[in-house]
């Protein structure tokens, strides 16, 4: 069941129509609570989706993908502070994701199961502090992107509130669908798979681990990147504290891919629409009836991460598919009951 | 037989820590031959798989392949060159079905994903896995685990098969039907090295034997000759009766 399926592919562009339709009702009816909830969403969407190449389908689990994220939440500001198009900017930040993953594979691919974790989750917080002493980016300060003259607002992608930006969020994640999906369907989704079940036994079918993973590994980065992106374009500012965060960005980003499965294609985007929309109205409720609670919210998704490892260890997307099975199968015996009685 | 060596090791040492595991073998192996090595427990046939597939580097001494030197080439190296192996301990991919399995395997020689499947459909047919290709490997049985390695070990086209105890554990019905499937393969011009613990498994299909002991060649010949050399009793009734002795 790993191989992603036709189905998976239409549910991912399904749920992305749906979320473009959801941020214009957000827009006629003046929510912008919810159109930023989908925004998130989607973000987390994209960067988790790109983690799940590496996670779910070659086996390496990465709690640092806020290196990329970082970089390229960074990228994409200094580009528009040197006056290069938002646009561009975007795309940079992809470059810098994946020439980030091609840099650390020699470090990083020497290391295998828990060891690889640690050295994502050491190499995420390596790059926090050198950001946060580096003057040139900003330091612990951060960066605030330039202010959009009247005219401006598409060259620096500078809009009100989250509306349009769902739809630059929406076409990346619809363009990483469709790469992903027919690179895991070819070739390399039953090597990469290989790897993941058994290194030794993969070697043995004339196999390169190393070749494939660096494969996964750049591809993740390159799209982690684009989500860091996301996160510049819509709110502006950035620090270190914020874009290498190891919660609210490196376990987040793994949290739901876990949560919607990663033994699954569409887990990730699955898990995305429902840990982040929660997370985020969790948030504002407890902001808005004891702000000094605020930070609880992350209790709340510490317990659904319990809950979803203690029930549904498979995640939510082979949760509901089993339970489809079991249903088509109840139909089909009552059907056929009813066709013998008539 | 008389072709020319296929497979040739030269004078090939592996010590790990204290354990000498080869020490100093030397085995060639003719085009078209079937070939057996067997030997009591830890005399090294393993390690010697593992050196010619390039998971295990020898501390001294040669592996040639096809005349080309292949020492400490790596394991996906190997393969791509012609040589197959099975593994002692079945590695199949567990969350994989078996028809994914094997198009793994044959994606190694085909470039899409269709043409795999075809060609590894194919190979499920000659081993008798066909009826469960949509079953998860995990869920096999360990005759079926053990006809799976052979399928993904065929399914790259070798022209070189090493099988590591494949018909350890498995009935005499069983064992018998797999040789015929081995013959098959072997008309077909593979050449075929196999190891196993006791000469049994192998008699009335290898046409020569090499006894490896305490990581060394202690005989080499027919099989019939084999079964009758007294430093082969020797050594099996040796690792036989220190078996007996530990309690």
């Amino acid at each position: 069941m790993s191989f992603p399926t036709q189905r998976e592919l239409v549910t991912a562009l399904a749920v992305l129509i749906f979320a473009i339709a959801a941020d214009g009702v957000a827009y006629v009816f003046d929510k912008p609570f919810l159109a930023n909830s989908i925004y998130l969403a989607l973000m987390y969407a994209l960067a988790g989706l790109a983690w799940n190449i590496l996670a779910g389908f070659t086996g390496l689990v990465s709690f640092g993908h806020a290196v990329f994220f970082g970089l390229g939440a960074y990228a994409t500001m200094i580009a528009m502070l040197h006056k290069i198009p938002a646009v561009l900017g975007i795309l940079l930040a992809g470059g810098v994701g994946f020439l980030a993953a091609v840099l650390l594979a020699p470090i990083w691919l020497r290391l295998k199961s828990h060891w690889f974790t640690l050295a994502t989750i050491a190499t995420a917080e390596i790059l926090k502090l050198s950001f946060i002493v580096w003057p040139a980016v900003g330091g612990a300060s951060g960066l605030q992107a330039p202010i959009a003259e009247p005219g401006e607002e598409l060259y620096y992608l500078y809009f009100r509130g989250a509306y349009l930006y769902v739809f630059i969020a929406a076409v990346l994640v619809a363009i990483e669908v469709v790469v992903l999906w027919s690179i895991l369907r070819g070739p390399i989704g039953y090597k990469l798979q290989a790897i993941r079940e058994d290194e030794d036994a993969a070697m043995a079918l004339a196999i390169d681990p190393l070749k494939y993973k660096f494969f996964a590994l750049a591809i993740s980065g390159f799209f982690t990147g684009l989500a860091g992106s996301l996160y510049t374009i819509r709110y502006r500012f950035i620090d270190p504290f914020t874009v290498f965060d190891l919660i609210s960005v490196s376990t987040y980003i793994a949290l739901v891919g876990i949560v919607g499965g990663i033994y699954t294609f569409l887990g990730p985007i699955i898990g995305s629409f429902i840990v982040v929309p929660a997370a985020e109205y969790v948030r504002s409720t407890l902001m808005s009836i004891a702000s000094r609670y605020a930070a609880l919210h992350g209790v709340v998704l510490g317990a659904v991460l319990l809950i979803v490892s203690l029930m549904a260890p498979e995640g939510v997307v082979e949760r509901v598919r089993a339970k489809m099975v079991v249903w088509s199968k109840v139909v089909k015996v009552v059907r056929e009951w009813v066709v013998e009685r008539s | 037989m008389g072709g020319r060596e296929i497979l040739v090791v030269e004078n090939v040492w592996k010590r790990f820590g204290g354990i000498v595991a080869l020490a100093g073998v030397s085995i060639e192996v003719r085009e078209g031959e079937r070939l057996a090595i067997i030997g009591p427990n830890g005399s090294g046939k393993t390690t010697l798989f593992n050196v010619i597939t390039g998971y295990v580097k020898p501390d001294r001494g040669r592996v040639s392949f096809d005349g080309q030197d292949i020492t400490g080439k790596k394991p996906h190296q190997i393969a791509r060159l012609g040589i197959a192996r099975t593994f002692q301990i079945v590695k199949p991919f567990a969350n994989l079905t078996v028809e994914e399995n094997v198009v793994v395997a044959a994606l190694s020689r085909n470039r899409s994903v269709e043409e795999a499947r075809r060609h590894a459909l194919h190979v499920l047919e000659l081993v008798g896995l066909y009826d469960k290709r949509n079953v998860r490997a995990a869920m096999l049985n360990l005759a079926e685990k053990k006809r799976l390695e052979l399928a993904k070990a065929l399914a790259l086209n070798p022209r070189l098969l090493l099988l590591d105890e494949v018909a350890a554990g498995l009935r005499p019905s069983e064992i018998k039907e797999l040789k015929k499937l081995l013959y098959k393969i072997n008309s077909e011009g593979v050449t075929i090295v196999m190891v196993e613990h006791v000469l049994r498994a192998v008699s009335g299909f290898a046409e020569r034997v090499v006894v490896l002991h305490h990581g060394s060649k202690l005989a080499e010949g027919r099989p019939e000759d084999i079964a009758k050399d007294p430093r082969v009793v020797d050594a099996y009734l040796g690792s036989l009766a220190s078996q007996l002795l530990e309690v």
